[in-house]
């Protein structure tokens, strides 16, 4: 076995709780380092015992360290939350839906324990979108700075607007009005997923199950950047894991999958989850996505790019060929996200920036007041 | 084999490569840096401790690099990695030793929850340690390297570690960040003290760093119990008054100067608690150093 796919492997089995036969301790440390960067080490911290001494020391420390980060960010959303449901009162009940990491924590299934995130991901109506935004700025929620063609791009193309923080405890907050860029002729009837939602004891509502692991997979192939695609991937098993189960579950998702015209990105989620994660699928139910699945050829390169993009991205796990394969998945990305004329117009002015960056070092394109970040001491 | 017993040439070698791990008792650093500014200081600075071999495990593999923008010809910037993930924006190149030391902090107060963490000097004599947290402009610093050079051993100049299930320091030995005018009163009072070159305008201003003593770097991994917590400011006009604090003042201190009391949630206010029930609080505002020295030389703190 290459050293690649060993600590892949090695990764792979420590998510799911087994500690792997003659791990040194540098393993652990490389091990650890993977984890870190393709933000699973709480989850993989979650899923072995911490308490007892099956593991070094060394592991441990660091797990222990990665469960309290999850654990006060699981405190964190369920007081966001909270916030939101006094705040948004008026929608909160009908017409206000936590998606992926935020969703996964709050509703307390198995893809939430240990789960990482950055913002709060949050869907609402189109019509109540700027009702909804108005309101949060009155409580502190305000855009993020931007430079102007970031700020149009999210507003004419995209189907979420610019990031919301909280100025005082600097949550960020991802408002989704659907679930794919609506320049991409692609973004559903958003009532289709929201059919069925769940409300949970703190109040907050979620997803059905089928429509929360199709916008999963949706979410993961519609993306430009994989440097999560392991962790979404791993949630992608997680989920099929819990709930599939049942087969009324595969029932329901494959009718709305079929509905939405989202059927290539559930066959390539349980052909990409059962061959890096083995997960549980029934072979009726694999077979019967394959009808999803592109052409031949086609798949051949589908399979040579995700293959490799949803595998850690660490140096020290060394995929061969990654390099090329994330420039592809950007392309595939871009391409299935915009018509030509945009898209050539989105490379032309991201280009430029970038070159602004690469001449005058990061950051040139901030606004000023984004700019202030030192290191912390004395 | 300490880090002095391997030459200079092959130190700058090995921490080219990032072959260099040295052992700070609560973690282990990785050092990877090609810059020779940073290669020299470090050298110097890191001279006493202990490297590990190659089969041990680095807590964090850290590197100070210089960002590949074109900028680097005119207006050369550094940055500090962990892993190969950078937390800060780039700083100008003048920086790239003090960058090494804050990242190094940030480091631990991002990612070691095994403890909790303070900003703040630990001082140690006859087995009782002082804790001095203090935000920055303090004095706190120019009184840890005062101390740590009169009789005391330096356990830490900037972060206070404290064990979570046993309530003892951890020592956390690192050079003392000197700012501004302190650089040159340090040199006054101790001549023989070897203290890096100055860092010219960085946030903080000119910055310089002393090499710790050789014996608290020996002692690197002895804890100790804290018996008081001392908050210092320096005010020029006052040269020693002591202030007792009520427990409730004490807390709302050290959790003040607390870098992850909140993400250990429950677990880091009850380390606090413990700590502020155990140990006797005061804040002195002086500006004589050799009557601070006597005080705490007395250690008749009123619990």
């Amino acid at each position: 076995m290459s050293t690649t796919a060993k600590y892949t492997a090695h990764l792979v089995k420590l998510l799911s709780g087994d500690i792997p036969q003659s791990i040194s301790l540098l393993d652990w440390e490389y091990l650890i380092r993977i984890a870190r960067d393709a933000s699973v080490l709480p989850r993989m911290a979650y899923a072995l015992d911490t308490d007892g001494d099956s593991l070094p020391e060394y592991a441990r420390t660091h797990l222990i360290s990665a469960k309290y980060h999850a654990k006060l960010l699981a405190q964190q959303v369920q007081f966001e939350a909270t916030e939101f449901k006094r705040i948004l009162t008026k929608f909160h009940h009908e017409d206000v839906y936590y998606l992926k990491g935020a969703a996964y924590t709050l509703s307390g299934c198995d893809a939430g324990i240990g789960r990482v995130f950055s913002d709060i991901d949050m869907l609402v109506s189109k019509e109540n979108l700027r009702e909804i935004e108005a309101r949060l700025s009155v409580y502190a929620w305000f855009s993020q700075p931007n430079d102007d063609y970031d700020d149009m791009y999210y507003r004419q193309w995209a189907h979420e607007i610019p990031p919301l923080k909280h100025s005082g405890r600097g949550t960020i907050l991802d408002l989704h009005h659907n679930l794919v860029p609506i320049i991409s002729g692609k973004a559903p009837e958003i009532t289709d997923f929201t059919e069925g939602a769940r409300s949970l004891a703190c109040g907050a509502r979620v997803l059905a199950p089928e429509a929360m692991i199709l916008h999963s997979a949706v979410h993961l192939f519609y993306q430009e950047e994989y440097h999560h695609g392991f962790r979404d991937l791993s949630d992608l098993h997680l989920l099929f894991s819990e709930f599939g189960t049942q087969q009324t579950f595969w029932d329901a998702l494959f009718i709305l999958a079929q509905k939405t015209g989202f059927g290539l990105e559930i066959a390539l989620a349980l052909r990409y989850t059962t061959s890096l994660f083995d997960t549980p699928v029934p072979s009726t139910v694999l077979q019967k996505s394959q009808v999803w699945l592109p052409s031949r050829p086609k798949l051949v390169v589908y399979d040579w790019v995700y293959k490799r993009v949803l595998q850690p991205h660490h140096k020290l796990c060394n995929v061969p060929g990654l390099t090329l394969a994330n420039m592809m998945a950007l392309v595939r990305g871009h391409w299935i996200k915009m018509p030509v004329h945009i898209l050539l117009m989105h490379t032309a002015a991201k280009g430029y920036r970038n070159v602004l960056k690469w001449v005058a070092g990061k950051g040139v394109n901030k606004p000023d007041s984004a700019k202030n970040n030192a290191p912390p001491g004395p | 084999m300490r880090l002095r017993d391997i030459s200079a040439s092959e130190a700058a070698a090995r921490l080219i490569t990032g072959d260099i791990n040295i052992d700070l008792g609560v973690a282990a650093f990785g050092v990877q840096s090609a810059l020779p500014d940073v290669q020299r200081v470090f050298y110097q600075l890191y001279g006493d401790y202990e490297l590990l071999d190659e089969a041990s495990p680095a807590d964090f593999r850290v590197a100070v690099q210089s960002p590949k923008s074109l900028r680097r010809w005119y207006k050369p910037q550094i940055h500090f990695l962990l892993d190969d993930f950078v937390p800060f924006l780039p700083l100008p190149r003048s920086q790239a030793y003090p960058v090494l030391e804050w990242g190094m902090n940030w480091c631990m107060a991002s990612h070691m929850h095994k403890y909790l963490l303070l900003h703040g000097a630990v001082l140690e004599k006859d087995g009782k340690a002082i804790i001095f947290p203090a935000p920055p402009g303090s004095g706190k610093s120019t009184l840890t390297a005062y101390l740590a050079h009169t009789g005391w051993r330096l356990l830490s100049d900037e972060m206070t570690v404290i064990n979570l299930e046993t309530g003892l320091v951890h020592p956390f030995v690192r050079p003392i960040c000197l700012k501004n005018n302190s650089i040159d009163l340090v040199k006054s009072w101790f001549p023989d003290v070897s203290i890096s070159n100055i860092a010219r305008d960085t946030n903080k201003g000119d910055v310089a760093h002393v090499k710790p003593p050789i014996a608290s770097v020996d002692h690197i991994k002895q804890t100790v119990q804290v018996m008081a917590v001392v908050l210092p400011k320096y005010t020029p006009d006052v040269s020693l008054d002591i202030y007792s604090l009520t427990k409730a003042d004490a807390f709302q201190a050290l959790s003040d100067n607390a870098f992850n009391d909140s993400v250990l949630g429950a677990d880091g206010f009850l380390a606090l608690q413990r700590l502020v029930e155990n140990t006797a609080a005061v804040e002195i505002h002086y500006n004589d150093l050799a009557e601070v020295l006597a005080f705490l030389n007395e250690g008749q703190f009123s619990a």
